[in-house]
């Protein structure tokens, strides 16, 4: 009985299950995971990658302000940071036609064809975190100073060190001219500061923490005079804090980014100073700016905003204006 | 019992009906049951794409009506482009699934021949030819690194004997930090600017898009040259019984050679065509793209043992991912559901590829 029930509803199977998942849509929507509902505008989010909890940061701060100024935030993006995967998003938000959006590009380069795709379509753009060689068109701007950034952990690390032994520089990929402007402030300040240090070359550990952990194992073995390491984004510190922790040496971290696995290594110990950029404030000008905008009120959008990046140790972690700087976790 | 396999016993009815009666009344009503059943299950093994792109149909038809938006120009637009790279990985290893092997460095592949084609048409630009003669060397120099990879992939697995899925991890390693050293980790964005306006363009009213047109054209050869050629009959031979084929006078290992040149051609191809829409070629360009290239086919119809499987699959393969996650996207839900949807649908096309062959079988 049930051996022909079977036999008969194999080919209805593989139907059902596309089905469902076809029309799940419709029932996720009233969910909305990560997605607020309700309002006269929609703005779209598309980070540079999901689950990090820089860009969850910007989003909370966004969501914030588009709850009292009635406007539907959509979120969408990809694990990886990847421009042509990025792209693809980009291809299937602008069919849903929202009436701006907010991006963290990929690549100065690649990302300009997909922007102008929306600009063609009369839907502003507005960019974060990251600039595009063609900005033609784009309302707004809002960066971090990076190389400024680079440049307090150079100083700090210029302290830590005592001016002796050599210092590593661990980042995720080349290329990347945000990043590349980290670490080219990190290097002249350490530089000037403490002409004796010995620079070791930048690692390219790749986006995994256990890649960092490993690159920085084999520094240990390479340079056994060495003094820091810098963790260009909060993936390679947190595999360097790690790697420290778990041989027991204390060797001081400066990294950029102030993630909650950060803060709790900072507390431990592990991690020397962080460098945060003000991601709420981030998603607060964007967000206002796109309500300014879709209101008319052109002349309130800046079109270019440096934010500084903000030095946390543990001398001043305990203050509130620090507090507020520090990053909440990451969302899907 | 025996009616199903044996109509020729009830055909001698009044012989047989004697000893057993009633039997023989219930049988020739399932005979032709039986018989139909026989039909439906040959018609479905032999054109088991069709099956496919009910699926594709059902998931099309399900976001049209939950969705608004999706069923638009732009909709298609999104789905279309998405899907070119993976599909083009996708034929190419269609090619490979087939013959019995599998082809890990694609995604790799796909990156160092954009590099390389850059790194040459960068060069290039300062000689004085002009920008449709450098792009066309451009495109020649990454099929040329495609096919030289794929040869390399082919001749290491067939003369040491060793297994593809390993040798073919090498040498997805290997393509990746050449894609790292080729520029000294740095992007090259130095290429004719009329490639990157080919990259974007699109035809036909906004309808069409020309690495799409591209894509359908490549891989209309690709079905004809499978499905069609001696090539493609020996490609299914040697899947299926590489000695049976090595006796009936096949050099297998020659062949194999060419179909990972085969795999090699379409996914430097593919490089070009990224390198092309991004108007850079990247570092990180293909990466972790083999598994969804994989799952493309896979999905499509085709067996993992060899022996069995189609373009034609392929293409609905490919089409079935890229409307579940475009679609997605498009309806607004969280980015974690597009890796269940397409994780549930591919155990779900295993499945109904396992219930098909089985059916097919017992209808004999």
């Amino acid at each position: 009985m049930t051996g022909r029930f079977l036999r008969k509803s194999r080919w209805v199977f593989p139907f059902l299950l596309a089905a469902v998942v076809a029309l799940a849509p419709g029932c996720a929507i009233t969910n909305g995971d990560g997605n607020s509902s309700g309002g006269s505008f929609t703005v779209a989010y598309v980070p540079g990658v999901t689950k990090n909890p820089y860009f969850s940061t910007i989003k909370r701060a966004m969501d914030s302000v588009a709850e009292a100024n009635d406007i539907t935030v959509d979120y969408q993006g990809t694990p990886n940071f990847d421009p042509t995967e990025q792209t693809n998003v980009l291809n299937a938000v602008l069919a849903q036609k929202p009436d701006l959006l907010i991006l963290a590009p990929t690549d100065p380069v690649a990302l300009r064809a997909p922007v102008e795709r929306f600009l063609a379509a009369d839907i502003p753009v507005i960019l974060i975190d990251g600039n595009l060689e063609n900005e033609d068109g784009i309302i707004s701007t809002i960066q971090s100073d990076q190389e400024a950034g680079g440049r307090l952990a150079g100083e700090r690390m210029a302290e830590l060190t005592d001016g002796k032994g050599t210092v590593a520089v661990i980042n995720i990929v080349s290329g990347v001219p945000s990043l590349d402007a980290r670490v080219e402030g990190f290097t002249n300040a350490l530089q000037d500061a403490a002409p004796d240090i010995e620079l070791a070359p930048v690692q390219n550990a790749g986006g995994n923490p256990s890649q960092s952990q490993d690159t920085t194992r084999s520094l240990m073995v390479a340079y056994p005079d060495l003094a820091g390491v810098f963790g260009v984004t909060e993936v390679n510190a947190e595999g360097a804090a790690a790697a420290f922790k778990a041989a027991g040496k204390d060797i001081p971290i400066a990294a950029y980014d102030a993630t909650p696995l950060e803060v709790s290594y900072l507390e431990e110990g592990q991690i020397d100073f962080l460098v945060a950029q003000n991601a709420k404030r981030i998603g607060e000008l964007a967000m206002q700016f796109a309500v300014d905008y879709l209101n008319g009120d052109e002349d309130s959008v800046e079109r270019h905003v440096v934010l500084d990046t903000v030095g946390v140790d543990l001398e001043n972690i305990e203050q509130p204006e620090i507090a507020e700087v520090l990053y909440g976790p990451a969302i899907n | 019992m025996t009616p199903a396999s044996t109509p020729d016993a009830t055909q001698q009815g009044p012989v047989v009906a004697e000893s057993v009666d009633t039997p023989t009344q219930t049988n020739s009503a399932g005979t032709e049951a039986s018989e139909g059943k026989r039909n439906l299950g040959k018609f479905i093994e032999d054109n088991g794409s069709v099956w496919t792109a009910g699926v594709l149909l059902v998931i099309v038809v399900g976001f049209a009506v939950s969705t608004p938006n999706f069923f638009t120009q732009q909709g298609w637009q999104a789905v279309s482009v998405s899907a070119t790279l993976i599909l083009l990985l996708a034929i190419g290893q269609t090619f490979v699934i087939v013959s019995g092997g599998i082809d890990l460095s694609v995604g790799g592949v796909l990156g160092f021949a954009g590099m390389m084609s850059a790194l040459v048409m960068s060069k290039l630009l300062t000689s004085g030819m002009s920008q449709t003669t450098i792009m066309l060397i451009g495109l020649v120099v990454a099929l040329t690194v495609g096919m030289v990879v794929g040869a390399v992939n082919g001749l290491i697995s067939t003369r040491f004997s060793l297994i593809p899925f390993i040798v073919t991890l090498g040498t997805l390693g290997i393509c990746q930090g050449g894609t790292q050293l080729a520029n000294g980790g740095q992007e090259i964005s130095n290429i004719p600017l009329d490639l990157l306006i080919w990259g974007n363009k699109v035809i036909l009213d906004g309808w069409l898009a020309v690495p799409v047109a591209v894509t359908a054209g490549v891989a209309a050869i690709a079905w004809i040259s499978l499905s069609k050629t001696r090539f493609g009959r020996r490609t299914h031979a040697i899947g299926s019984n590489a000695q049976a084929a090595q006796r009936t006078g096949i050099n297998v290992s020659r062949h194999l050679v060419v179909v990972y040149m085969v795999s090699g051609l379409f996914a430097g191809l593919a490089g070009f065509i990224a390198m092309a829409q991004l108007g850079v070629a990247t570092v990180t360009a293909g990466q972790n793209t083999e598994l969804a290239a994989i799952a493309a086919v896979v999905i499509g119809g085709t067996s993992l043992v060899g022996g069995r499987g189609s373009v034609a699959g392929t293409v609905l393969g490919a089409l079935i991912v890229a409307v579940l996650e475009t679609g997605l996207v498009i309806a607004r839900v969280n980015s974690a559901w597009q890796l269940i949807a397409v994780g549930a649908i591919l155990i779900g096309a295993l499945l109904a590829d396992q219930q098909r062959l089985r059916a097919a079988r017992t209808a004999r």
